[in-house]
């Protein structure tokens, strides 16, 4: 690239701007970093999502679920859609677990204290496919 | 389809004429994506960069072996039981159908297909086959029917050429099965193929005219039956990538003086990733 004259007189304003979005970027980073590990009532899984090949398949995924809370106590992991609890802990405010998730459909999982119908966090293992399957119609002849 | 960097031209021509690495139909694609006899057959178009390897028969490489990396695409419309798939698993290049009947298990379509060209003087950039005369794609008319039990699908085939190139007869039967290993798919494929003596004699025949003009001695095609079988997996890599890999192998003579190698059976090794729209 050749620089012209005009060029080379714009480059210290072309460096000023440059500075200020590398500064606004860096803040908004950090500050979005300092507001995620403030946040104390959280339940995190990863992956997030889990593909199949075929809509209606299985999908499998190994997943691990961390959770944080802001005070100690008796806390359960539950699958929202079978109503399933997965593991409890006893007097702890953090906690990690690990699934072999398996489903169809894209699967909510909460955090609750125990014996508590209230969800402190949620989070969902997202189910995805490749290709779509949808029902073919019944019929027989189709010709004439 | 698979359109290979190096100069396989003829091999890949003539391969998929032959069905060697390929089938009579998407029941391939079927038991790759694990899809049911209930599912609407979906609209596709995929591309993506594969590599393989194999041992067989060759028009072209004296050693009958081959390794390239190839660009594939392939797709599918339907429409009211009309469909139109390309360069699909299929031993033709575009297969126009119309699914007539289903009854129970079994499903009936008609279909016509449009194989690629034999030998012709552009694809021969060597010129190995000057003074032979052009051969070009043949047209077979037909029906398929196929029937879903359980994880295993069956399909029976017999088509006709009506461009009046070959005017061969072909008919087959396959057999096809899947089974899902967490996200892995994986199938198994067999087919019997018959071919009426016009195939070969079209394709890989050598008149007396021509022996004449050429070093090739004269060669008169004969009926065929092939056997083509193949193992492979399918794993989705996100919601657009798809991961393939399959092993395919094979049984059924080449005489025909126009090969370089001929061998009574083939092996190939072949991945690709693809993406899909």
């Amino acid at each position: 690239m050749i620089l012209t004259k005009k060029h080379k007189q714009r480059m210290p304003t072309l460096l000023c701007y440059f500075s200020l979005l590398l500064v606004v970027f860096t803040w908004a980073t950090y500050s979005r970093s300092a507001e995620f590990n403030q946040n104390s009532n959280e339940l995190l899984v990863t992956p997030e999502r889990c593909v199949a090949l075929r809509q209606g398949q299985t999908c499998y995924q190994e997943v691990v679920f961390s959770w944080r809370q802001s005070q100690k106590g008796n806390y359960c992991l539950i699958n929202l859609l079978t109503k399933h609890i997965l593991k409890c802990w006893q007097n702890t405010e953090q906690g990690t677990f690990n699934l072999d998730f398996q489903s169809t459909q894209s699967t909510d999982f909460v955090l609750r204290a125990e014996k508590q119908e209230i969800d402190l966090s949620k989070t969902q293992i997202t189910v995805s496919w490749v290709f779509k399957s949808s029902k073919r119609p019944k019929s027989s002849w189709k010709l004439f | 389809m698979y359109i290979d960097i190096k100069t396989l031209s003829l091999v890949a021509l003539l391969t998929i004429v032959f069905s060697s690495f390929a089938y009579s139909s998407d029941i391939a694609r079927t038991l790759r994506t694990n899809a049911s006899q209930e599912s609407e057959p979906e609209n596709f178009f995929e591309i993506g960069l594969g590599a393989g390897v194999w041992v067989g028969s060759s028009l072209t490489d004296e050693d009958g072996k081959g390794v390239g990396i190839s660009l594939n695409a392939s797709g599918s419309y339907n429409w009211n039981g009309f469909f139109i798939d390309f360069f699909g698993e299929t031993s033709e290049e575009v297969v126009v159908g119309y699914n007539a009947y289903e009854h129970n298990n079994w499903s009936f379509d008609v279909v016509l297909g449009g194989t690629g060209n034999g030998i012709t003087q552009d694809n021969d950039k060597e010129g190995l086959f000057e003074g032979l005369n052009k051969r070009e794609g043949s047209m077979p008319l037909g029906v398929r029917a196929t029937g879903n039990y359980g994880e295993n699908i069956i399909q029976l085939s017999l088509k006709q050429d009506i461009s009046g190139r070959s005017q061969a007869t072909i008919a087959s039967a396959l057999i096809g099965r899947n089974w899902q290993y967490r996200n892995w798919n994986f199938h198994g494929l067999a087919e019997l193929n018959f071919a009426t003596a016009k195939l070969e004699d079209y394709f890989f025949g050598v008149s007396e005219e021509e022996a004449n003009r050429t070093n090739f001695s004269a060669y008169e095609g004969k009926a065929s039956v092939k056997f083509n079988s193949s193992i492979g997996v399918t794993y989705p890599i996100s919601e657009h990538w798809i991961y393939r890999a399959t092993v395919s192998a094979g049984l059924g003579s080449n005489n025909s003086p126009l090969f370089a190698k001929s061998r009574n059976f083939y092996i190939g090794i072949s991945t690709s990733i693809s993406y899909v729209f």
